[in-house]
């Protein structure tokens, strides 16, 4: 073993991380070679001395706490920021289009739909049953998304297509919360609406009866 | 008070698994929080050493857990962090100092321009350290900090960040190998002309063993 093939297994006796075979042979070594013995001893030193500098407080203490942004503000990050590429600012501009259509749709109970071919469109001041409107705008609404984002896909490059992806469908599914909570709200201002009908209802009925009781005619003697 | 106290026993991986099950629940922002507790002080002591600025350091530091917590999900083996956490401080110090390179030899251009580089060249020479300039005074625990921190910076970089980890961080060479890349043999050598350097530099500062013997 010649002096410059000692000097990294010196490195792993220092650190102690020497295997028993290579420790045995570093020792020998040294034993016998007095240059390499003096190094080793001035290395060992200089390690100790490295050691004064010791561990600084800096007095960091981060808290990292997730970020908390709303659906919205992401969405419109991602799309209508000053940055954004142009088919994001279009999807930004379709997508208030289709809110906008919806807000609308959802006060005068539209329904709307496309199917074999069939379009019909009908629109009333009654609410219907809730739950198969509610299905089928969502289908449509949907099926209007889908076909967007396919010629959105087309239009974008490969590599956005993950991104947009993703983008449109948390789009959709906040799209179909707000029209179930829109169609909660005016479910439950009708139910409103009811009640206070019935119990007007209620009272005029009383107040007849009454009426009718006080103008009956005494029984006769 | 209970959660807080198993999770300081936790091992980073637990926490990694914790914080990654719901990185947005309470569970898993605290187990973050407690990895960041844990790895805020030798982060910022590695990088501090190795660049040897104080305001980079906690720069940087804070720049070290954001990309933890972006990256953390793609850590495939869990009980890896500490060589994959040195990885991510190491890369973010290189980037500076080629940051800082590239904006420096611009300005030395402008220098070599106007003539002054001469001065500045003959300015750091003379900037060697208090007490190495009154070799007879033995040295105090404080001056010996400040001297090896200008030592430090003397050596060549890839052996600097070597001597750090081990010196200061206690990481096996095979450690310091993954986070850095590397062969062992590599680090090893490296480890071997980082110390002989240190050693030499030491030496000419006139910090022989009788300025070792620092006041406690
Ligand atoms: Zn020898």
């Amino acid at each position: 073993m010649t002096c410059d093939e000692i000097k990294i297994l010196m490195m792993d006796f220092l650190y102690n991380e020497s295997e028993p075979e290579s420790e045995k042979l570093v020792r020998a070594h040294l034993q016998n070679c007095s240059p390499c013995r003096t190094e080793y001893e001035a290395l060992s030193r200089t390690s100790l001395t490295l050691k004064a500098w010791e561990n600084e407080d800096p007095r960091l203490h981060h808290v990292f706490v997730p970020e908390r942004q709303s659906w919205f503000g992401a969405l419109k990050e991602k799309l209508a920021a000053p940055n954004a590429p142009v088919w994001g600012k279009l999807a930004w501009m379709s997508a208030g289009m289709v809110m906008g259509l919806l807000f609308i749709s959802a006060l005068l109970n539209t329904e709307i739909s496309f199917t074999n071919g069939n379009f019909t469109y009908r629109t009333s001041l009654l609410p219907r049953q809730a739950a198969t409107a509610d299905s089928q705008l969502v289908a449509q609404v949907r099926q209007e998304l889908e076909v967007k984002y396919q010629q959105m896909l087309l239009a974008s490059q490969q590599q956005q297509r993950d991104e947009l992806n993703r983008t449109l469908v948390n789009f959709a599914t906040e799209v179909d919360r707000q029209r179930q909570i829109d169609l909660m709200l005016v479910g439950r201002g009708l139910d409103e609406f009811q009640q206070h009908t019935n119990s007007r209802f209620q009272r005029n009925d009383e107040m007849l009866k009454q009426f009718l009781q006080t103008v009956k005619l005494p029984p006769p003697r | 008070m209970q959660r807080v106290d198993t999770e300081l026993i936790m091992t980073d991986g637990d926490l990694i698994n914790k914080f990654l099950d719901g990185p947005d629940s309470p569970a898993g922002v605290n187990a973050f929080n407690t990895l960041v507790w844990r790895w805020e002080k030798p982060m910022y002591n590695f990088i501090l050493r190795y660049l040897g600025k104080r305001d980079e350091a906690r720069d940087l530091t804070q720049q070290v857990f954001i990309k933890v917590y972006r990256n953390l999900a793609r850590l495939k083996d869990r009980e890896r962090f500490s060589s994959w956490i040195y990885q991510i401080a190491a890369n973010l110090c290189r980037d500076l100092i080629k940051q800082k390179r590239r904006r420096q030899s611009y300005s030395l251009e402008t220098l070599r321009e106007s003539g002054a580089l001469e001065e500045t060249a003959h300015a750091e020479l003379t900037l060697l350290p208090e007490a190495a300039l009154h070799p007879d005074k033995v040295v105090s625990r404080n001056e010996l900090k400040d001297i090896l921190e200008k030592a430090l910076q003397e050596i060549p970089e890839e052996q600097r960040i070597v001597v750090i980890m081990k010196e200061y961080h206690g990481l096996k060479f095979t450690e310091i190998a993954e986070a850095l890349g590397v062969s062992v043999n590599t680090i090893k050598s490296r480890m071997y002309y980082g110390l002989s350097a240190l050693k030499k530099i030491l030496a000419q500062w006139q910090i022989d063993e009788e300025a070792m013997l620092y006041d406690m």
